[in-house]
């Protein structure tokens, strides 16, 4: 324990457009800074080149416009989502190939290779590795913030990407909390209550804190994670195309889009000390010719509905933390979209107060994450963090409802304890459904797990079945249960189960990340062990249900050519690999045609498929 | 560190009188936790229904600082984890005691009273009454006819709320006769409380 005591801790904001890290030193938050003085500052986007390897930050973000389809912008906006959780216009953004993995991850597709977000972030995080051990040498421990109002899927994500890239992930925090501790470090005689707006490129959170000699308390947070300053750039490039196509000019290409985002950010900026801008764009490759007049008062009544719907958030929160505008003490700012000055018009008035400045808001976020890696790292004890539980989490009663048991911004750690009993005689099995979300149907929230707590069968109603929650500070739900009659007992751990599966984490951890340059060899490899593991997990499945209606000659032939494919896939040639895969496809070519066949006579019988899939 | 006692009075370590059960406030050192603690001996608080919010948030914010797991880092696993634990009861116990109806309920357990799932009673006609008001709620469109709704609704979960604090405030420690009738009108505010969280939810639809 004490050989690690002088080792850095560091803080890293993965924001959606741009990433900073700060380290833990001198008993305060800094910035890491290169040799010459500049932040480490990593623009959030990678770009895939044709010859396999990428590049990440400044780099990426230049060959964006060049190559738009092969380059990932904001892939926060990726991490723990399905393809139904994004917005159109988000989906919009994206010029690469989305792909939908499962309910809750979607990669990115970029000539034949695929990315996870969790792969892209961790791409992101290596770079900012590389430029902080440049600068202080080796690092492992790292605080990473999300948004506030992240579920568990997201949270994960990150932590994953953080593992990838090998960093020892001490603790995901939220944003605006990360900021209040930096603030509050700034000011240490400052007791009171903080309201802390954060608007970033993609999302919104706001979170209201009190401050008491030290300890920072979380008493209410809220949020959007599909909101953010991003949508007014979205906004003024639909202007442009509206003005092009009225017009008669071309608005298809994709390059155009980027080039007008650019324009479009560039006329924002303008407008905050310019009362009119024109938004500029020639492009005579692509037919295009834009002179577009816009006035201040026209980029306000383009954030207006934005905004509103901010304040409506700030008013949910003070509603949840028992508190009216005139008990806040101190509005801060964080995000880079809080720079315009009409936010902080409109921010200000609904909080009766001029937000605190003295912070750089883009700086903030990194510096209160480092001061939650000092105290996790035992460098600080003046300071203490108490957290809050972003969302609620409940399970499954009858009927497809849903029972909250931990309610969202309930303090954690925390615990609860319920009883329940069986409806019916002699169950032997008690399912537990977890899901995470505010809605009141399963369909409605996202699910976190399932789980089993068998129990010795009695008469209804008998049982007494004590099921106990626990969410610890690191905000993972530990599900125990105890038959009460019985003593039957059982627990889990809740890891969820979307995203990355932990085989595909080692498999990623183990070849990819260091070696960028191999990586379109190493995706292959991925994708060919994944695949390969799969069919022959279901080879041998079926061919156990199966397998007598076989002759013992095509039974050998699969279970060896199963055993050559097993075997390869742990060493690193890829064509053996992929010769042996389909080796096994065609000796099971057998199989397949008794399963199919049988699958179709049962269908016709009214027996439904998912009873035939179990073996 | 924890001390293996479960020794009531002087701290084995540093010697001063422990005011909670688990813990020394003076060292920090924790202690083996008594069985079937309560949530106000938990927090170190009288047990009582009309409990000071100032008295409470300052033995929360005390003990949140002494329990909670970051202050325990240098300690080694084994203390994290109790440490962990108890800062889990110690948020559980500050969420119920904090609350009015869970506090009542609280209460009414300790004293081994039946629970919401035991007892279903309500008093007599007050579920034709909560029928009629639903009805009245979901035909009402119209912010003027929520609002007059609320104005019956709210004064009477304000009553029923003063009746059970009137009966916990006899004694916090009721007898057979007195958890019976709390259960009864526990049952009612439930619905009251329900009832006024839909009618403001329509509201705040309505605005929005
Ligand atoms: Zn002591």
């Amino acid at each position: 324990m004490t050989d690690r005591d002088d080792a850095p801790v560091v803080g890293i904001d993965l924001g959606t457009t741009n990433s900073l890290v700060a380290h833990w030193v001198d008993g305060a938050p800094q910035i890491v800074r290169d040799a010459g003085g500049h932040p480490v500052h990593v623009p959030s986007a990678v770009s895939y080149l044709p010859d396999g390897t990428y590049v990440v930050g400044q780099a990426a973000v230049e060959r964006a416009a060049m190559a738009p389809a092969e380059t990932v912008l904001s892939v926060k906006r990726l991490m723990g989502q399905g393809l139904a959780d994004l917005r159109p216009e988000v989906r919009g953004h994206f010029a690469c190939e989305l792909v939908e993995v499962d309910r809750q991850r979607v990669d990115v597709k970029v000539g034949e290779a695929t990315y996870s977000p969790q792969e892209v972030s961790a791409q992101i995080l290596g770079e900012l590795k590389r430029r902080t051990e440049a600068v202080l040498g080796p690092v492992q421990d790292a605080v990473i913030t999300v948004p506030a109002y992240f579920d568990d899927s997201q949270r994960q994500a990150t932590r994953t990407a953080g593992k990838l890239a090998g960093w020892n992930v001490l603790r995901i925090i939220n944003e605006p909390t990360a900021a209040s501790l930096a603030y509050g470090l700034g000011d240490k005689h400052t007791d009171g209550v903080i309201a802390v707006y954060d608007l970033g490129g993609g999302t919104f959170d706001l979170s209201l804190l009190r401050v008491q000699a030290g300890t920072f308390r979380v008493l209410a947070t809220c949020g959007d994670t599909f909101l953010g300053g991003d949508d007014v750039d979205r906004l003024l490039v639909d202007v442009a195309l509206k003005s092009l196509a009225e017009k008669g000019l071309p608005t298809a290409d994709p390059r155009l889009k980027a080039r007008l985002r650019a324009a479009a950010e560039r006329a924002k900026i303008a407008l905050s000390t310019e009362a009119t801008t024109v938004m500029r764009l020639r492009e005579p490759t692509l037919g295009v010719n834009l002179e577009l007049e816009l006035s201040r008062a026209d980029l306000h009544t383009l954030m207006d509905p934005l905004l509103e719907r901010t304040l409506e958030l700030c008013q949910q929160a003070l509603t949840t933390a028992e508190l009216t505008v005139e008990q806040v003490d101190e509005l801060v700012l964080v995000g880079g979209s809080t720079r315009t000055p009409y936010v902080h018009e409109r921010v200000g008035a609904f909080f009766g107060r001029a937000p605190h400045v003295g912070l750089d808001p883009d700086q903030v976020v990194a510096q209160g994450a480092a001061a939650q890696a000092g105290i996790l790292a035992g460098h600080t004890s003046d300071l203490l963090l108490l957290d809050v539980i972003p969302l609620s989490l409940g399970i499954e009663t009858y009927g497809g409802g849903v029972t909250k048991l931990i309610m969202a911004n309930s303090a954690i750690p925390t615990q609860t304890t319920e009883e329940y009993s069986t409806p019916k005689d002699n169950v032997t099995a008690i399912d537990l459904h977890v899901l995470q979300g505010e809605r009141e149907l399963v369909a409605d929230c996202r699910s976190l797990a399932r789980f089993k707590l068998r129990i010795p069968p009695m008469p209804a109603g008998m049982p007494q079945v004590e099921v106990t929650f626990l969410v610890d500070a690191d905000g993972i739900l530990h599900v125990s249960a105890l038959e009460k009659r019985s003593g039957a007992e059982a627990s889990i751990e809740v890891t969820p189960v979307h995203g990355l599966t932990e085989e595909e984490i080692d498999t990623i951890m183990a070849d990819s990340i260091t070696h960028a340059l191999e990586d379109v060899r190493v995706h292959q490899l991925i994708d060919l062990r994944n695949e390969s593991a799969t069919v022959i997990r279901a080879t041998q499945r079926t061919l156990k249900a199966e397998g007598a209606k076989l002759t013992p000659e095509q039974r050998t032939a699969i279970t060896e050519a199963a055993a050559t494919l097993e075997a390869l896939c742990k060493h690193e040639d890829n064509q053996a690999i992929k010769a042996a895969l389909e080796e096994l496809n065609k000796q099971a070519e057998p199989l397949a045609e008794l399963v199919l066949n049988r699958v179709a006579q049962d269908s016709l019988s009214g027996k439904r498929l998912d009873e035939i899939e179990v073996s | 560190m924890i001390e293996e006692t479960d020794n009531p009075g002087d701290c084995n370590t540093c010697g001063v009188q422990r005011e909670i059960p688990y813990l020394c406030e003076a060292c920090g050192v924790l202690t083996r936790e008594p069985a079937r603690l309560d949530h106000f001996a938990r927090m170190g608080l009288p047990r009582t229904f009309n409990l000071d919010r100032e008295q409470l948030e300052t033995a929360y914010l005390k003990l949140s600082r002494l329990l909670h797991p970051d202050r325990r880092v240098r300690e080694g696993a084994a203390v994290q984890t109790k440490a962990m634990v108890l800062s889990a009861r110690l948020n559980e116990a500050y969420t119920t005691l904090k609350d009015d109806i869970a506090r009542a309920e609280h209460l009414l357990a300790l004293a081994g009273g039946p629970s919401a799932d035991d007892d279903k009673r309500t008093p007599p006609g007050f579920l034709l009454e909560q029928l009629e008001l639903r009805e009245a709620a979901e035909e009402a469109t119209d912010a003027a006819a929520l609002e007059a709704l609320q104005a019956k609704v709210v004064p009477a979960a304000n009553a029923a709320r003063a009746r059970v604090a009137e009966l916990l405030t006899g004694s916090c420690f009721p007898d057979k006769e007195l958890c019976a009738a709390l259960r009864l009108e526990l049952n009612a505010l439930r619905y009251w409380t329900s009832l006024t969280t839909e009618l403001e939810q329509k509201l705040a639809a309505l605005s929005a």
